[in-house]
């Protein structure tokens, strides 16, 4: 009797052991802003590319940003229509850093100022912003305005908690036409629009002067020059020649540049395994086999925008969010921002995160008059002055001298992810088999044959 | 009158027990209610939602069955997590246990110090493992400490023939990324392996061993035959608590190679599967089936490692 019942009491034990989670490894998220560092280090990549101007800005106080809102706000404030409501309202975001964070802050005076019936609190949620946001919204505890990332976009409107703004949009009046097609693009699913992109992130070709310089190579504009520039370089004595980092968000710049792609446009089929896109994933690991480009983990670096700081390639294709980073962490380095060289056509990658809300939010003229005042004209053009990051909207000016050079670059932009509900899948899918080809233990057919049943797995859901 | 009495006694114990299992009812009341409610119903309404096509704010949309195991089961990269998985606790279970129990048996021998040598093993274990994989991640960097030491102790010819180059990135190489996590695995956990062992050793009656003296037994026989067989309960336990944390794998993967396990899956678990389908890919059914998966091995791993161990246990 007595082992029946310590059985029982064994055998409960242990399943509070296996799900309570003793021993070597509690499922707890790691800490808040742990960097993955193996992977994902310089935080543009992946997970959060939106948030990657956030991060640089952090490391950036004496940037132009702090002293620029000023000049954006002085203009004579158009009258805004705030609607009828009134309230206190709740902005929740990621964590943005003291640069960033004030900035926001002097964009939501404007608000209150121009819509004295509100006021406005900025929330910043520590850790992983998208498991908290998701368990928040999934229960009814919905602030009144929120970010949600480019890269699961598609997936938070599928689960419903994202607020659809058609009605709002048409009632208002509010311009969709102002922003370009490929920031919407992720937020909008079935024709309906969930989320107006707040700003905008682009990738660019960076090339070190001195490098290029010395061996007298020209600035590449086409894929031809690009190999040809990259082979002189090597013939020069630069070890590695360009940063290649394999994963899509930046390698899918140079697969649409020859005109492939992941999805069609209409993103109802695979375009990964057509010969535009086969030819681009040829291309690419060709570079890495001929010692033209090595991956940062095979450098020993986090991500490429160190590979051109610490002066290890000359050419890098990364996101505006290494300005900040040159400026401050490797002031001496000379270097020029160019757009991606061009094959069957120019393009490049862009990165954005949204302002949504909730269809539990509890106050929506509210959520709707904030969300729309910081993503009218005024509102981004005074969010953007503090120099982080570009506008989403092509009437917004850009004021800052480096993103100047980033911004003629939205005009041929791609989205650099969240097109499906699945993203995710497909990208890991796709990061994993070109990570192990541009280790040499794979080909293009491998990459397409990994991608494409995620792909399929995607669209059929 | 013999046979009186017993009933008598059986009585008075039935009687006794009864109350006394009332009491102790009473007693744990609470924490019972919040287990069965906290865990095991936790565990129930995860069975139904891997039945449901489940949104997390609608609720269930559409009855489907078994649908999310017939996909979990074909799914290459869960397929891949369980490989990674099984090939992690059959290498770190029997190494952290005989690392532990090394180090448990240093510790319960008279020796000078042996405060000291108690806490500095068990050291590892109290810092956060989120520290020490970051640490990890630099020591084991193509200019790291790792690197540096082996080729300053001129052991990078050996390496050379295992076929690792002298700027080797221990992580950032899917062949040597899994076996690089298990051994900083291993070395964390000895400590709590270490501290499970020193308490069993201490509950072998010290009589035994002078027996054993008298009857002229070496240490080496004193250990395997007194001390190791003597252990079994304490086996059992370290055997099943660090089998059930290896097959719970995640945050050292997770800081290691991010929420894809890189590089190429190679440090994918069943955990960071799980993690991604509820977080990133907001599939809260699927994720529900992967977690009901997860407990199934778990349960099964334990219940054969009760038969393997013997019924019942000395505690």
């Amino acid at each position: 009797m007595t082992t029946r019942y310590g059985v029982v009491l064994m055998v409960a034990l242990l399943a509070f052991a296996a799900c309570a989670g003793t021993g070597t490894a509690t499922p707890a998220a790691p800490a808040a802003g742990t960097p993955p560092v193996a992977s994902e280090p310089g935080g543009p990549a992946t997970d959060a590319p939106s948030a990657a101007p956030t991060n640089a800005a952090s490391e950036a106080p004496t940037e132009g940003a702090s002293e620029a809102p000023t000049d954006g706000a002085t203009g004579e404030p158009s009258a805004f229509d705030c609607g009828p409501g009134s309230g206190d309202l709740t902005l929740a975001g990621f964590s943005a850093g003291n640069v960033e964070e004030g900035i926001l802050r002097d964009v939501l005076d404007s608000f209150e100022e121009a819509c004295p019936n509100y006021t406005v609190q900025f929330e910043v949620i520590a850790g992983e912003y998208g498991p908290v946001m998701l368990t928040r919204l999934g229960s009814g505890d919905a602030p009144d305005l929120f970010y949600v990332q480019q890269g699961y976009s598609q997936d938070w409107i599928a689960q419903g908690i994202l607020q659809p703004l058609d009605d709002r949009i048409d009632a208002s009046g509010f311009d969709l036409s102002a922003f370009y097609e490929g920031y919407l693009a992720p937020f909008q699913q079935d024709g309906q629009t969930y989320g107006i992109p707040k700003d905008s992130s682009v990738l660019g070709m960076q090339t070190n002067d001195e490098m290029l310089a010395s061996a007298e190579v020209e600035i590449p504009t086409t894929i031809e020059e690009l190999e040809a520039a990259a082979a002189a370089l090597k013939e020069s004595g630069v070890e590695t020649p360009m940063c290649f980092a394999a994963e899509y968000a930046r390698a899918g710049a140079l697969i649409h540049a020859f005109g492939g792609g992941m999805l069609t446009e209409d993103r109802s089929a695979s375009l990964i395994d057509s010969p535009e896109s086969r030819a681009a994933l040829d291309w690419y690991l060709q570079a890495y086999q001929d010692g033209l480009a090595q991956n940062p983990p095979q450098m020993g670096v986090d991500w490429c925008g160190q590979a051109i700081g610490e002066e290890r390639v000359a050419i890098a294709f990364e996101g505006n969010w290494v300005g900040p980073a040159m400026s401050t962490t490797y002031p001496d380095v000379a270097y020029t921002v160019s757009a991606i060289p061009s094959g069957a056509e120019q393009a490049t990658l862009s990165f954005t995160a949204a302002y949504a809300y909730s269809p539990d939010s509890p106050n929506p003229d509210g959520s709707w008059a904030l969300l729309s005042y910081l993503t009218s004209q005024q509102g981004m053009q005074e969010w953007t002055n503090g120099g982080l990051v570009l506008p989403s909207r092509s009437d917004v000016e850009v004021q800052d001298e480096t993103l100047q050079n980033y911004a003629p670059f939205a005009e041929f932009a791609y989205a650099g992810e969240g097109l499906l509900p699945g993203w995710s899948q497909i990208q890991d899918a796709f990061n994993g088999a070109l990570r192990n080809a541009a280790d040499g233990n794979g080909t293009t057919d491998d990459i397409v044959n990994a991608t494409v049943p995620a792909i399929e797995a995607a669209l059929a859901q | 009158m013999a046979g009186g009495g017993t009933r008598r006694q059986s009585w008075v114990i039935r009687y006794g027990s009864g109350r006394e299992i009332f009491a102790g009812y009473a007693l744990i009341a609470i924490p019972l209610v919040l287990f069965l409610v906290l865990n095991i119903g936790s565990i129930l309404f995860a069975l139904v939602i891997s039945g449901f096509e489940w949104q997390i704010r609608g609720g269930a949309q559409e009855f489907l069955g078994l649908a999310n195991y017939e996909r979990l089961l074909s799914d290459r990269t869960f397929h891949k997590a369980i490989y990674n998985v099984v090939t992690y606790t059959l290498w770190v279970v029997p190494l952290q246990m005989a690392l532990g129990l090394l180090l448990a048996v240093i510790v319960n021998a008279k020796i000078r110090g042996q405060t000291f040598f108690r806490a500095a093993f068990y050291f590892p274990a109290i810092a956060s493992s989120a520290a020490i994989t970051v640490l990890f991640i630099f020591i084991m960097q193509p200019e790291g400490l790792f690197n540096g030491l082996r080729a300053a102790l001129g052991l990078n010819p050996l390496f050379e023939a295992l076929g690792f180059g002298p700027r080797h990135s221990w992580l950032a190489t899917a062949s040597t990324a899994l076996g690089s996590i298990m051994a900083l695995n291993i070395w964390t956990t000895s400590g709590t392996m270490m501290l499970f062992y020193l308490a069993s050793l201490q509950t072998i009656s010290r009589e035994v061993y002078e027996a054993a003296r008298i009857d002229g037994a070496n240490a080496w026989h004193t250990f395997w035959r007194i001390t190791f067989p003597l252990l079994k309960p304490g086996h059992f336990f370290v055997a099943t608590v660090s089998v059930i944390g290896a097959l719970q794998l995640f945050d050292q993967a997770y800081i290691g190679g991010g929420s894809n396990g890189d590089p190429n899956f190679s440090l994918m678990s069943i955990v960071l599967y799980l993690y991604n389908a509820a977080f990133r890919q907001v599939n809260l059914d699927y994720a529900a089936a992967v977690g009901i998966v997860l407990f199934m091995i778990v349960f099964g791993a334990t219940l054969i490692q009760r038969q393997l161990f013997g019924r019942s246990p000395a505690w």
